[in-house]
């Protein structure tokens, strides 16, 4: 285990699944919401529900190296059989090294489509 | 260890006596039981009803009275208040556990995918979609990976999804 991923800030509606030792993603601070605010690596994180034509939803999530040891973060991205709906900065963090208890924060941002015809 | 006699001999007629025994066993059923069970009682009647009737569940409870009755006429004094308790319990509880067990193969089908309320980590009632997805909402998912070096392990993932509704 060497990072984890939590909601960073923002909605109260993360929702967690498995965790395991690994890197933790987390969902925002402040934002409450995630029972137990456990780190999303290897589970789901859930957008609160919107609507066709809805303005985008964005979520922050810090990225926690949680090892004794430094990590390098070599590449990140985000894959979706309908790519042109989801967006991320999580890029930005290509080759930045993380040491024993450093954070990051990267942003997930999700565009609803217009309303089927 | 002893030797064989070489060459072998014949064992003597009557040597060994090969009359089966007394079928003892009869006795101390008759003794036990007594005609209660005899074919004239009907008590292969008895057994082949209890046979057919185990052989098929939604008959079993049925069948069972069925069968109950009979051993209740053939032994007088037999009482069976367990039987309909048993039988209403096992009803009660198929009767309550089934449209969740419906609902649980639908969905390891795939032919509808769980509330969204019921999916893990999700805020039962949070105002976000809790229950069934309304007609015509989709379901939208992503997953972040994140590959490192300096520390063992694969890696990483993180699924994201969102309910998109109907306006």
């Amino acid at each position: 285990m060497s990072f984890a991923i939590t909601p960073a800030t923002k909605t109260p509606a993360a929702k967690t699944a498995a965790a395991g030792p690994k890197p933790a993603v987390q969902p925002p601070k402040g934002g409450g919401g995630s029972p137990g605010g456990g780190n999303l690596l290897g589970g789901t994180y859930t957008f609160p529900n919107t609507t066709f034509g809805a303005a985008p939803s964005s979520e922050l999530f810090q990225l926690q190296n949680t090892s004794s040891a430094a990590v390098r973060l070599t590449s990140a991205g985000l894959s979706s059989p309908t790519p042109q709906l989801w967006s991320t900065d999580i890029s930005n963090l290509d080759g930045q090294l993380f040491q024993p208890g450093d954070t990051a924060t990267f942003t997930v941002t999700f565009t609803p489509p217009a309303p089927p015809s | 260890m002893g030797s064989l006699p070489n060459p072998l001999q014949t064992i003597p007629d009557g040597a060994v006596d090969l009359d089966f025994p007394a079928p003892q066993y009869e006795n101390d059923f008759d003794t036990i039981v007594g005609n209660a069970a005899t074919d004239s009682d009907g008590f292969d009647d008895l057994f082949n009803t209890a046979s057919t009737i185990t052989t098929e569940y939604p008959n079993f409870a049925a069948g069972l009275d069925i069968a109950i009755d009979l051993f209740d006429s053939a032994l007088p004094g037999l009482d069976t208040p367990w039987e309909q308790d048993f039988a209403d319990t096992i009803t009660d509880a198929i009767t309550q556990g089934d449209p969740d067990f419906e609902q649980f193969a639908t969905d390891m089908t795939g032919n509808s995918p769980p509330p969204a309320g019921t999916q893990p980590g999700n805020p039962a009632g949070g105002g976000t979609g809790g229950g069934t997805p309304p007609a015509g909402a989709i379901e939208y998912t992503g997953q972040v990976s994140i590959a490192y070096t300096g520390a063992q392990g694969s890696p990483l993932t993180m699924n994201v999804q969102i309910e998109v509704d109907p306006a």
